[in-house]
């Protein structure tokens, strides 16, 4: 996922994706208009992450408890 | 001696930077986990859900009983953060290889097998996912991992990380969605 971006581009990400989630949506998109100006190939990094938080990244982890109770009936005392 | 005298005494040491006493009191938590989830399953009740966190704290209870230092109480929930996971891990694997135990043997397996070995290795690529954030951002995969297999309130990892809680869900977040991609390539 973060692919062959160094660790000078990962904070650059991370930071841009910070600001973002601070921002209303109309202002979002401005300031990702903006970044993709800035740094063309870490846009698209930036947009996916925005989206995957927008679409599933809380699914995700209340799905985390549901599997792990699942993994753990096996530590139920057998009979 | 296993007793919470002893789980101090280590928290002690491995706070004042013995970094052999995590060593020592890793299989200690990992062992008082694993109770905890046998006892919370005998006294299950109907619609109970049992939640890896809820362990944690339970074991946290159970082996310190006492009020400790934060800074000690911080490292108790990053190891047994690390121990559950470890666990979850340990029975997803087991999970995975009974299905994988031949052609006639998984002909034999019933539908709650077959499901439960399908989200043991869901675990499993989840598990992956966090070591290969680990490898590039540790910061991210620890918090993640304090959260969701620690149990760790945001108050609660405040206080263990030194981060507010703005900068800690911001964070969360990011690690989060990092994961989601990660899974769904």
């Amino acid at each position: 996922m973060r692919g062959a971006v160094t660790r000078q581009e990962w904070i650059k990400v991370e930071a841009a994706f910070h600001q973002a989630l601070s921002l209303t949506a109309d202002q979002r998109d401005t300031f990702v208009t903006g970044f993709a100006a800035r740094e063309p190939e870490l846009v698209l990094l930036l947009r996916s992450l925005l989206a995957a938080d927008a679409d599933g990244g809380h699914r995700l982890f209340d799905e985390l408890a549901t599997l792990a109770r699942s993994v753990l009936c096996r530590c139920r005392p057998r009979p | 001696m296993n007793g919470p005298g002893q789980i101090t005494q280590l928290l002690n040491r491995w706070t004042d930077g013995d970094a052999a006493a995590a060593d020592e009191l890793a299989p200690l938590v990992y062992d008082e986990l694993h109770r905890c989830a046998e006892r919370l399953f005998r006294g299950e009740r109907a619609g109970h859900t049992l939640q890896p966190t809820a362990l944690v704290h339970e074991a946290y209870s159970r082996l310190i009983g006492e009020s400790v230092p934060w800074q000690d109480r911080a490292h108790f929930f990053a190891l047994a953060a690390r121990m559950m996971r470890r666990l979850l891990i340990n029975h997803a694997e087991a999970q995975r290889a009974e299905k994988r135990g031949g052609g006639e043997l998984q002909l034999t397996l019933d539908e709650g097998q077959v499901a439960a070995a399908s989200v043991a290795i869901e675990l499993l690529d989840l598990d992956a996912a966090l070591t290969a954030l680990a490898a590039f951002d540790s910061r991210l995969a620890e918090l993640v991992q304090l959260r969701y297999f620690g149990g760790l309130s945001i108050r609660e990892m405040e206080l263990v990380t030194g981060r507010s809680s703005s900068t800690l869900d911001r964070d969360l977040r990011l690690g989060r969605a990092w994961l989601q991609n990660r899974l769904s390539r």
